[in-house]
């Protein structure tokens, strides 16, 4: 009972600090200009979507990223469809708690209330994101 | 009781089938070739930009009340030839933005989105 209110105290803690379902959208490591804005010399369109959701008392800024990385997943499936392509552009940026979001979600807070909050160790709910880019030459 | 019961299936089937918080962030009004993800070779760096913005929603986020303007975000570091490098947009639920939500049973919801990077010559 004590390491289980320990627990709690250091989620409320550590969600206190950071925030919480946190998810990023940067690019490192590109060998081509990732621009922000309308692309507009050669649309071709590309969209990635990718499910977050381990959650980690050690890692809780990054909970979301865990199970994918929208703008990197973007990035390849426009360089795939393009070839060698001399840059990209990202147009747009969707996220959503869609339907099996929702239920996952769900499912995690009955899981949460049940273990009187140890669950969130482990899981804690996810968001879809949606990256639509085209190439620019 | 049946009313509840019909206001609850409601709820439960308008989430399933229409998502709930949806945001969008969206370029339209960026000018083109002023905004990077990436580094920019050979740029000179004059500061740091640091936004947040507030993306609010009604009844249990699926009637969106405000949704973020990324162009209003980062415009104003546009002046003259100034670009932006390295953005990164982080979005998240604050502190604040949880304890407003649970205050209001989920009636009204809201999540940050972050805008950061470098401005550059």
């Amino acid at each position: 009972m004590r390491a289980m209110s320990l627990l709690l105290s250091v989620s409320v803690l550590a969600l206190a600090v950071t925030g919480c379902s946190q998810i990023r959208y940067a690019v490192e490591d590109s060998d081509v200009p990732v621009a922000f804005g309308q692309g507009k010399d050669r649309p071709i369109g590309a969209e990635s979507r990718q499910w977050f959701g381990v959650a980690s008392l050690i890692n809780w800024n990054d909970q979301f990223a865990a199970l994918g990385k929208p703008m990197p997943a973007a990035l390849a499936k426009v360089q795939r469809k393009a070839g060698a392509a001399g840059g990209v552009v990202v147009s747009r940026i969707d996220e959503e708690q869609g339907v099996l979001d929702f239920a996952f979600t769900a499912l995690s807070s009955a899981l949460n209330t049940v273990t009187f909050g140890a669950s969130t160790v482990v899981v804690s709910g996810s968001r879809t994101a949606t990256v639509k880019a085209s190439e620019a030459k | 009781m049946r009313t509840a019961r019909i206001l609850s299936t409601a709820l439960v089937a308008s989430l399933l089938l229409a998502g709930c918080q949806r945001l969008a962030i969206d370029s339209k009004e960026v000018p083109a070739n002023k905004v990077y993800f990436t580094t920019l070779k050979g740029a000179k760096v004059l500061g740091t930009i640091e936004e947040t913005q507030t993306a609010t929603w009604l009844f249990w986020g699926l009637v969106p009340a405000a949704q973020p303007d990324a162009a209003q975000a980062l415009n104003a570091y546009l002046k003259g030839n100034q670009r932006i490098q390295n953005l990164e947009i982080r979005t998240e639920q604050s502190v604040v933005d949880g304890v407003i939500s649970t205050l209001t049973l989920g009636l009204y919801t809201q999540r940050s989105v972050i805008y950061s990077g470098e401005v550059v010559q």
